[in-house]
């Protein structure tokens, strides 16, 4: 396990050096991804105090990691999972007995999660954190403070980190959410500002957020700080998105496509995450707060998104599909990438402009279309395209289809007689 | 209750009245509409497609040969199925069933309803070719009128009805009717999540006299088989219960749909749904139907739909979903 850590690129700025040009993730990705808003480069962690609290050091990431998954009984469970790769290589399963398809990298996820806060909520070992501080450059106690409200964060995973491809706001029950937000308020102020500001980039919107964590401070917090730490938070929200939209295009823009047997599993931005932007941008314009923190949020998720779309179907258009029919498995999950990829172009729309995107499906769709290239059926083209094509009428080869069968409905029919009904004005004008 | 139990099957008349309203049929539609699509189906006159009216109260109608007028864009499912069901000179619930079950085995509702479809259609053909065994044994030698036997075993299948291996009498259980008693019989604890309201209460008012009318529709089916002079004159253009049974797979839908919680945005946008579902199955086309147009005052286009959302995509992989569903229904055992 220790040979294959990849930190993935938006977490860490030394990460440049191995951008993620392999469509496999790693098992740290991961387990640490979803920790993005809380992560800062260590200098500014040290620069600032205001950054110490509300952040984690990026170079305490590597040793972490290493020190959660060592000796880990179910790596080579989440191994395979990853494997599995989103579902393109899914075993056969009966259909009607298992009706659900299951996503084996939110299972792996959950599985390094579950183990994560499970190794977090003991004490690290004498020998280990000498050797953590060591490996980041932190001292004993400052990583003593980090660590177990990180567990608390992973021990709240299923609820804070979002599903990766839910566009949809979250409405949690209120009852269950006040408990996982009083929890990460007994953890302490780390715990509660690193929650919070996990929670502000989820599906969770603002309105819901805000006001719960707002009564759950007031509550369970002595003096202000709780119900200070909601504004700081949600005052940095915005930068810390931004940055993550920057490293994510200036990752992106590093990448090259290239001929592949499967598709990216995880983008850099996924559909999660960019409606989490568009929810911030809107909470900021409608209550006239962080204005123009979440213009600048905009234009760089704007310029993120326009990037990633047009890699991920450059890359989609290099992809050596297999020529024989297709296992259900793989069909399965190819329609599900192409909803996805549908999803980021209509987010990108509503940021932006759709005449951007709207090429791109248009390409790919052409490029489903030719026969020659891929085991398709032709009703399975025709799905393609449907799900791909934002135009409102039907594709050329679902007409070349509808003119084999049988004529419309209501062909050789008498029409229903219209009836004109005229309002006589004579009445009227008798007044 | 007492208006089906009076009411034979012989005051559906065969032939088509020049004012006839035709046949409301409910089209297990994939495209991206909130309530679903409902077929009107005339005899002799063009059919119509009526769908929920986006901006309030009331139905839309629409020649059913006009699709790019709709609001939406229609799937390759439904474009297939309405150009099959034109092939049928009056489609009923039986060529409903049957061509649908086809086009989602041709693929057009994606790999997994293939897969299911295809499950079903096999299961559904072995039932009905041991279901038509029963029904011969129920008739007198030249007593039955031709394709009688093969359209009422059809009918009794759909419905949910099977019969015993040896074919000798139908199996107690009925898996829709269980279904439908499950759900609508519990709606007001299947809905208690959203909070209550007006269209909740509207919803477990509807479930109810829905429940009732098909207890009485599946009741006097069951005394149907065993009224010989009943049986005698039936005639392949006036089975029982076209009406009931056109709507059938729509509610079966409606049940299945307040069981996908997990797939809502909130409360308001399930609810609205369910509403506009039932709308669509509780329209009446007479306007003295008795209590209800009370369904058409719902208010269901002023909502707040989540712009992150691609609602067209949302839409067509609930109704896939919800397609997949019918026919995992059809698959279970008895």
């Amino acid at each position: 396990m220790r040979g294959k850590i990849d930190l993935p690129v938006v977490l860490s700025s030394k990460a440049g050096m191995t951008p993620p040009s392999d469509a496999v993730v790693t098992p740290v990705f991961l387990l640490l991804h979803p920790l993005w808003p809380l992560v800062v480069p260590v200098t500014t962690w040290r620069a600032s105090v205001a950054e110490s609290e509300k952040g984690v050091p990026d170079s305490l990431l590597e040793p972490l990691a290493i020190w959660v998954l060592d000796c880990f009984p179910q790596a080579s469970l989440v191994e395979r999972l990853i494997q599995a790769a989103d579902g393109q290589h899914l075993p056969e399963r009966d259909a009607v007995h298992e009706p659900e398809w299951a996503d084996p990298i939110r299972r792996a996820s959950e599985l390094l999660w579950a183990r994560a806060a499970d190794v977090l909520s003991r004490p690290v070992p004498e020998p280990v954190l000498n050797e953590i501080a060591v490996s980041s450059g932190l001292r004993t106690n400052e990583i003593e403070e980090i660590l177990p409200a990180l567990g608390v964060i992973f021990a709240k995973a299923e609820f804070l980190f979002p599903h990766r491809r839910e566009a949809a706001p979250v409405s949690p029950d209120r009852d269950e959410f006040e408990e996982t937000l009083r929890g990460l308020a007994m953890g302490g102020s780390r715990s509660w500002m690193y929650g919070l500001l996990v929670l502000l980039a989820s599906r969770i919107t603002c309105d819901i957020v805000l006001p719960i964590a707002r009564s759950v401070a007031r509550e369970c917090g002595v003096g202000r700080s709780l119900l200070d730490a909601c504004d700081t938070a949600l005052a940095s929200i915005f930068g810390r998105f931004e940055g993550f939209c920057t490293q994510a295009q200036a990752a992106i823009e590093r990448v090259k496509p290239v001929e592949r047997e499967m598709r990216r599993c995880v983008p850099w931005l996924d559909v999660a995450e960019l409606a989490s932007v568009l929810s911030l941008v809107k909470f900021a314009n409608r209550c006239s707060l962080h204005v123009l923190p979440a213009a600048r949020l905009k234009a760089a998720a704007i310029q993120a998104a326009r990037a990633q779309f047009a890699l991920l179907v450059s890359e989609d258009l290099l992809i050596r599909w297999p020529v024989s029919v297709w296992p259900d498995s793989l069909l399965i999950a190819f329609e599900a990438g192409n909803r996805r990829l549908r999803h980021l172009a209509t987010l990108g729309s509503t940021l932006s402009r759709s005449a951007e995107y709207r090429p791109g499906l248009e390409r790919l769709a052409r490029h489903y279309t030719d026969a020659s290239l891929i085991g398709l059926s032709f009703v399975e083209r025709i799905r393609t395209v449907e799900i791909l094509s934002m135009s409102t009428t039907p594709s050329g080869l679902l007409t070349e289809y509808l003119a084999l069968l049988p004529p419309s409905l209501n062909a050789g029919r008498k029409k229903k007689p219209e009836v004109r009904i005229y309002l006589d004005p004579r009445p009227l004008l008798a007044l | 209750m007492e208006m089906f139990a009076g009411n034979s099957f012989l005051s559906h008349a065969p032939t088509e009245l020049p004012l006839s309203p035709g046949l409301l049929l409910f089209l297990p539609s994939t495209s991206p509409v909130t309530g679903g699509l409902l077929l009107r189906s005339h005899r002799r006159r063009e059919s119509e497609l009526l769908l929920p009216n986006p901006f309030g109260a009331g139905l839309f109608v629409t020649p059913a040969d006009s699709l790019e007028d709709l609001g939406f864009v229609p799937t390759a499912f439904d474009r297939v199925l309405l150009r099959q069901l034109g092939a049928v000179e009056a489609p009923g619930f039986l060529e409903m069933s049957a061509l649908t079950l086809s086009t989602a085995v041709a693929g057009f509702a994606g790999r997994e309803a293939q897969v299911l479809a295809r499950k079903a259609r096999a299961v559904q053909a072995e039932r009905q070719s041991r279901m038509l065994a029963y029904v011969q044994t129920l008739f007198g030698p030249w007593e039955a009128r031709p394709d009688v036997p093969e359209r009422l075993a059809a009918i009794l299948v759909q419905m949910g009805f099977c019969p015993s291996e040896d074919a000798r009498r139908l199996h107690s259980a009925v898996p829709t009717m269980e279904l439908l008693r499950r759900e609508l019989g519990s709606v007001e604890d299947r809905l208690a999540w959203t909070g209550g309201g007006v269209i909740f209460e509207r919803l477990v008012r509807v479930s109810r006299q829905v429940l009732a009318h098909y207890e009485a529709v599946y009741a006097d089916m069951r005394a149907l088989l065993h009224d010989r002079a009943r049986m005698t004159r039936l005639t392949a253009t006036n089975l029982p219960y076209a009406e009931e049974l056109a709507l059938l797979p729509g509610w079966i839908r409606f049940c299945h749909l307040l069981g996908d919680t997990v797939h809502a945005h909130t409360a308001f946008h399930f609810l609205s749904d369910m509403a506009a579902l039932a709308i669509m199955l509780m329209h009446r086309q007479t306007a003295a139907a008795e209590g209800r147009s009370w369904a058409s005052r719902w208010q269901t286009a002023a909502i707040d739909r989540p712009v992150s959302v691609d609602m067209s995509l949302h839409l067509v992989e609930r109704n896939e979903r919800l397609l997949r569903m019918a026919c995992l229904h059809v698959l279970e055992e008895i």
